[in-house]
């Protein structure tokens, strides 16, 4: 097989914003046809080089970069988007962030469009992406009703549909189901024998794990190559898939009650006549594949989002519940982090949060940098909470969330984009607060691996049903 | 009939109406208007709107030329009245079905009026956050609320959170839009090339012929 091979300079690339250093000395060499593996824990500085191999960075960042950063000799800056799309595409960490237009069809018209595609292939081409990220009945949806990991997969088709010799990914499963991960990992495979160059960042290969050629890690700012041993280390370091365990919840008192209750998105059915009750003071766990409708319900709950049927908190129907009030006794811990925040620093988050906790005797100064050092958040406490790298926003949120200790906390995929430690740290953490604070705890996730002891009852959403899982098998 | 070219004909005879004071011209305006309302099959809602919108600027400058008005005052407070009528009017016959033809109309602005990109995608995607934005309020509330926060409609850091979602928002369409390769000033193919029909061209000449020689004769 033979292509042209753009090449791809990182050398001794610095970068640094007025707060502090986030790169330094990082060079990279990726062979072509590879498929590489970005490792690190969150905050390292993963993204941040993604952002810059793209060339979005520096120009929207307000950053300084230094070093050398070149696409077949031409400095990645001076390459004009379209030229530079064509060779290096790029897949952003968060999907709500990357649209344009209305629908996918029309986004990827969008991307076809700029890169002067001629009109007769595109609608052949757009079909054919949809296809392999298996999103074909979605071609004309208006793109804010499809879930988080459907607009993931949107994304990815865009990269894909623009045929670049280097595929950038970050964290491109992060809010995927497993069932979609693996059609998705084909999809790149696929991609890659056409022989592209990945470049992917993940904490957790499971599933491509023999596709990985080198493996790279980032820790505070500083790149490596792992060398074998190092690398076979790492790919072992695969979380083992095991069975949840959790048992069917029997008479107890309940918090939540729902009673033939029914969601729509539009014309698509989420949940049809659904009867079931929530066990006070458990932590509760519910799957499901992407769209079918987690996060929805958790706005329902919260009274974001419309429904039929009864739903009752207490023993009082929701529906006649202030929402104001009703917040202050189940709240809801976005998938998106910013939407979590009512303030711009670290350090006024966390006064703001402590003022308003309902549990001030737990949350001291000295338990909260306590909890601060075992993130590794407590240095960042002068930090405009939206210049965190995305983990870091994530645990942030949740730790504000504890400290605030509404009695029934909704967490939307708190574990997407952490790395492992961080993921078992902050499970820890939240065990430990939301028991002192006799909470009751649902939580939406597709890191299973992490989880496996974690749940007294796990529910499972699909085909417009939702209903315990677990027992005595 | 091309949105651009609605949109072209409309301009001209509301610009013209600016300067002309004839109550006649203005009830023929809104006469022909009402007609082709009548094909455009508008919802109750739609013609609810064409009446009450007019009914407050329209009486307003009525009532204060009449009561308090000098010289041709009599005369000029029915042209005001019908004027705003025949400008609304007018302006629906385009804009109310734009939600229809928003996307023809943007790529006629690109293709044909040789706009540039940058402005018309900047305004697609602004076209497309409008929804959003009543959404975004209420979470901004809610979540704050969660905090333990009630920020009022009255209160200055609602809209401080808002306007810096909005800011971060218009952050990730420019990244969104350069990472989908868009390059301002660059060429772009297009799947869609609007073509304006020879009768589109044709129709508007003769309109604007039509409603000039209308001007000729010394109506009231």
């Amino acid at each position: 097989m033979s292509y042209v091979v753009t090449n791809l300079i990182v050398e001794d690339v610095h970068f640094s914003y007025p707060t502090g250093k986030v790169l330094s000395h990082v060079s990279l060499k990726l062979k072509p046809n590879s498929f590489n593996l970005l490792v690190g824990p969150s905050g390292s500085g993963k993204s941040t080089l993604l952002k810059l191999l793209s060339g979005l960075y520096p120009t929207f960042s307000g950053g300084t970069l230094d070093g050398k950063l070149t696409l077949d000799g031409y400095d990645i800056n001076d390459i004009v988007p379209f030229q530079r799309v064509a060779r290096l595409g790029y897949l952003f960490q968060n999907p709500t962030r990357q649209f344009v237009m209305q629908t996918p069809f029309e986004e990827l018209r969008f991307s076809l469009e700029n890169l002067q595609v001629t009109p007769t292939d595109m609608t052949d081409r757009i079909e054919k992406v949809l296809e392999t990220v298996g999103m074909t009945d979605f071609t004309h949806h208006d793109l804010s009703t499809l879930s988080g990991g459907e607009k993931q997969k949107i994304a990815l088709a865009a990269a894909l549909a623009m045929d670049s010799e280097y595929l950038l990914l970050d964290e491109p499963f992060a809010n995927v189901d497993p069932v979609a991960r693996l059609q998705l990992i084909q999809a790149i495979k696929h991609y890659q024998q056409q022989g592209k160059t990945i470049l992917i960042t993940d904490h957790d290969w499971s599933g491509y794990t023999d596709m990985i050629d080198d493996v790279f890690v980032m820790n505070h700012g500083h790149l490596h190559q792992a060398d074998e041993a190092e690398r076979t280390k790492i790919l072992h370091e695969v979380p083992i898939q095991t069975q949840i365990k959790t048992a069917l919840p029997n008479e107890q008192e309940h918090i939540i009650e729902l009673k033939k209750v029914a969601l729509k998105n539009g014309t698509r059915q989420l949940l049809r006549n659904t009867s079931l009750a929530i066990p006070k003071e458990k932590r509760i766990l519910i799957t499901g594949p992407n769209g079918v409708g987690k996060s929805t319900l958790f706005s329902t709950l919260v009274k974001l989002y419309p429904y039929s049927g009864l739903i009752t908190y207490n023993q009082q129907d929701i529906a006649k519940r202030k929402i104001a009030q009703h917040v202050r006794d189940i709240a809801l811990v976005f998938q998106n982090a910013e939407q979590q925040f009512v303030a711009m620093t670290m350090a006024e988050e966390l006064i703001q949060a402590q003022q308003f906790s309902n549990h001030p005797e737990i949350w001291t100064d000295e338990t909260i940098t306590e909890i601060l050092t075992q993130l590794n958040l407590v240095d960042l406490r002068q930090h405009v909470v939206y210049q965190l790298s995305g983990g870091q926003q994530k645990k942030l949120q949740v730790l504000l969330m504890l400290i605030v200790g509404t009695p029934t906390l909704l967490f939307d995929e708190p574990l997407a984009g952490l790395d492992n430690d961080s993921q078992q740290c902050l499970l820890n953490i939240i065990a430990d607060f939301t028991t002192r604070q006799h909470q009751t705890v649902l939580v939406i996730s597709h890191q299973l691996q992490a989880v496996t002891d974690w749940f007294d009852f796990h529910l499972h959403f699909e085909n417009e049903q939702l209903s315990y899982v677990g027992g005595e098998v | 009939m091309n949105p651009l070219m609605k949109f072209a004909i409309v301009m001209v005879i509301a610009l013209e109406l600016t300067f002309i004071k004839s109550v006649t011209i203005n009830l023929i305006i809104i006469g022909v208007s009402a007609f082709l309302y009548l094909f455009l099959k508008l919802s109750w809602k739609q013609w609810l709107w064409l009446f009450i919108l007019p009914l407050l600027p329209g009486f307003g400058s009525w009532f204060s030329l009449m009561y308090f008005g000098t010289g041709d005052h009599v005369h000029m407070a029915w042209v005001m009245l019908t004027r705003v009528f025949a400008y609304l009017w007018l302006g629906g016959l385009f804009t109310l079905k734009l939600t229809e033809e928003r996307d023809v109309f943007l790529a006629t602005l690109e293709q044909k009026a040789k706009l540039s990109a940058t402005f018309v995608y900047a305004l697609v995607g602004v076209l497309n956050f409008m929804p959003a934005v009543n959404q975004q309020i209420k979470t901004i509330r809610v979540a704050s609320q969660m905090r333990g926060q009630t920020l009022h409609i009255w209160q200055a850091q609602l809209y401080f959170k808002a306007i810096l979602s909005a800011i971060r928002w218009s952050q990730n369409l420019a990244e969104g839009m350069v990472s989908h390769g868009f390059t301002e000033g660059a060429p772009r193919t297009h799947l869609q090339v609007v073509s304006i029909a020879k009768r589109d061209w044709l129709i508007l000449i003769i309109i604007l012929i039509a409603f000039q020689l209308l001007l000729i004769p010394n109506w009231y």
